[in-house]
């Protein structure tokens, strides 16, 4: 038995060593691959022959002719399309439109849904023939090659955007459906919107903090979630100043980063808020005491992440801080 | 004249062939069985696509998924002597869940094959464990399952962890843990068919080793095995089969336990008949399970997993119920 024993347990490190070794091997090939993902180039050509050629988040996209049926996987996606009045054959939209800003879905009038936004239905995918589909670089990776097969692919990093990288990856867009001047004049319309908008307020000297809350618990976006870096933008200060882009916190923890505006995006009717509210602790913030605590759609807030999304989000804050 | 045992097999079989021609045939877009035909011919039209590239690689993956788990959980609920025992009990998918959504969580931005190759890992890291902790195996094979429950516990606490920290990117995780045939490809298929090639003909050649130590340890040793060497080799060869197909297609520990039961309740103990019958019943229920889930909220999916238990606990229950029955009329 012991000379078996013995041999067992090499047995059990070759199995470990092997393990190691094909992940390392792994690793070391492929990593071209990924370099380019931080390039968000914005050169861009629109040949004589009528072909685009535009710089994503994975590399260089040639298409022979401006796109006509384009399929998009993310609502910031549709919502740039939607300012540039284009429409998509087909959109991920959670297969409920609802989840569509108003604005947006009253642009968007004929598109086929092609299901969830995490798992797109490839088969409606292809069966609608596009000519350009435009996905999420994190949340599509799985599928990029099957897509591939069925029309060139505008690689953008939404998941993980915050503000600055949505409007690049809007001047993308534009550019790859033969809209560049056109987005170029919505851009600086926008720019313009915030601006105004950041005049309305009287002071940016605050601490604001917007969180998604549920029945679970309360969710604050840090600066480096989307909607906390827009804030950001505005010149506010994050109050949790957290790595993480969604920290989670408890009342008291809340109580002591001690926001002087509240922005909650409520998931349903009944949140942790509510039990919070009967606490005392929930009085001795800042925003509590002052009655600066709004509540906001978290679709338009946390979900439409794109031009019209983001003006929703000043004109909300101008309504609930302006003069 | 027939045996039962044939008979079951070629209604297995011959259910897997129409699962998997359905499968190709109905979808969110329906391609008729002309159109089928046509694109067989390689004339490119406009379904050939969703057949060649999308629809024919998913049913190939669900029947080898089906296979490798089925098989895997044969072996073990033979070799630890355990009508509960399944992948999920040696704490295997657990593992692999464990490293799949560490990497879906830590390294958002990775590329697409750190995922599978991660859970590959954590099912042999989780079996690595297994066997420090339990004397290289040597211990009786209630304490193995038992142990294997500890580190299956140990690996979903800390996935549950992952999500408590990251609550935004769950959809991901959870549809991982789940386990989908969503977007499997023909890459997919190359990389599950050598292994279940190579495995199942192994699991199926040591079939009277399995209906020896399905027993006990006494009546194995005393017909000349070396049972704790046996046993290793088995467990690790189901934790091959069962660990590549939870790497191709998630954490589906269902499938696992419920067809080996099915097969044993229509062929039997013995091992030579029992393995190809869990490998098609396997097959069936992965065919099933995604078909249905592919079609009944379309566009959107319900993953596989979540089918496969759905249509497969009552059937369970079922079983359990009919087995206590039979027990009882015969003590009677």
């Amino acid at each position: 038995m012991p000379r078996f024993m013995k041999r067992l347990n090499s047995f059990t490190a070759l199995i470990l060593l092997l393990l190691l070794v094909t992940a390392c091997g792994q690793t070391g090939s492929n990593n071209q691959a990924e370099t380019p993902a931080a390039n968000t180039g914005t050169e861009t050509s629109k040949s004589a022959d009528g072909s685009i050629t535009v710089e994503d988040a994975t590399g260089t996209v040639t298409l022979t002719k401006r796109p006509e049926r384009i399929i998009t996987m993310e609502f910031s996606f549709a919502d740039a399309l939607a300012t540039l009045g284009v429409q998509p054959v087909g959109a991920a939209d959670d297969d409920d439109p609802a989840l569509f800003m108003d604005e947006v879905k009253s642009k968007l009038t004929n598109y086929t849904s092609v299901g969830s936004r995490y798992e797109p239905n490839i088969e409606v995918i292809s069966s609608l023939q596009p000519d350009l589909i435009i996905v999420d670089l994190v949340k599509h990776k799985e599928v990029m090659e099957q897509l591939k097969g069925i029309a060139p692919l505008l690689v953008l990093d939404d998941y993980q955007a915050d503000y600055e990288q949505m409007l690049k990856n809007y001047m993308i867009i534009a550019k790859a459906v033969g809209k560049k001047a056109e987005g170029q004049k919505r851009l600086e319309e926008h720019e313009a919107k915030i601006a105004d908008a950041k005049s309305k307020l009287q002071s940016t000297d605050l601490k604001v903090l917007p969180a998604v809350v549920n029945p679970k618990g309360f969710f604050a976006h840090s600066d480096h979630a989307y909607t906390g870096s827009f804030l950001a933008k505005l010149g506010f200060t994050d109050p949790v100043k957290d790595e993480n882009s969604y920290p989670q916190l408890t009342l008291e923890q809340l109580v002591e980063t001690n926001p002087q505006v509240l922005f909650l995006m409520p998931t349903e009717k009944e949140t942790i808020v509510n039990q919070w509210e009967a606490n005392s602790l929930w009085n001795k913030i800042d925003a509590v005491a002052n009655k600066k605590v709004f509540t906001v759609e978290r679709r338009d807030w946390s979900l439409a992440r794109g031009l019209i999304g983001s003006e929703k989000m000043a004109s909300d804050i101008v309504n609930s801080l302006g003069k | 004249m027939m045996n039962k045992n044939a008979i079951s097999l070629l209604a297995a079989f011959l259910l897997m062939i129409i699962l998997s021609v359905v499968s190709i045939r109905v979808g969110a877009v329906s391609v008729p069985f002309k159109e089928i035909w046509l694109t067989l011919q390689t004339q490119p039209n406009k379904s050939f696509f969703i057949v060649h590239e999308l629809r024919m690689p998913r049913v190939a993956v669900a029947i080898l998924a089906g296979i490798g788990l089925s098989v895997g959980g044969v072996i073990l609920q033979s070799v630890l002597r355990n009508p509960l025992a399944s992948p999920d009990v040696i704490g295997l998918t657990k593992g692999a869940g464990f490293l799949a959504a560490a990497v879906l969580f830590l390294f958002p931005a990775s590329p697409s094959y750190w995922l599978p190759l991660a859970a590959l890992a954590g099912a042999f890291l989780a079996f690595a464990l297994l066997l420090l902790l339990t004397r290289r195996l040597t211990l009786p094979p209630a304490t193995l399952a038992l142990v294997g429950i500890a580190i299956g516990a140990a690996f979903g606490a800390g996935t549950q962890y992952l999500i408590v920290k990251h609550p935004r990117d769950i959809s991901l995780a959870l549809l991982w843990l789940a386990g989908s045939l969503w977007g499997r490809n023909w890459h997919d298929v190359w990389t599950l068919l050598p292994w279940i090639v190579i495995l199942l003909p192994a699991a199926w050649l040591s079939f009277s080793k399995l209906n020896v130590l399905q027993f006990n340890d006494m009546t194995g040793a005393s017909l000349g095995l070396n049972i704790f060497r046996e046993r290793f080799l088995l467990i690790l060869l189901a934790v091959a089969l069962a660990g590549i197909c939870v790497s191709a297609v998630g954490a589906i520990g269902f499938v696992g336990l419920l067809a080996p039961h099915i097969a044993r309740s229509l062929a039997g103990p013995r091992h030579q008949r029992l393995i190809p019958l869990a490998a098609l019943i396997g097959a069936d229920l992965m065919l099933l399970g995604d078909f249905l889930g592919r079609i009944i909220i379309a566009p959107r999916e319900v993953p596989a997993g979540i089918m496969t238990a759905v249509i497969g606990a009552p059937y369970f229950v079922y079983l359990l119920r009919r087995e206590r029955r039979m027990r009882s009329t015969k003590q009677a």
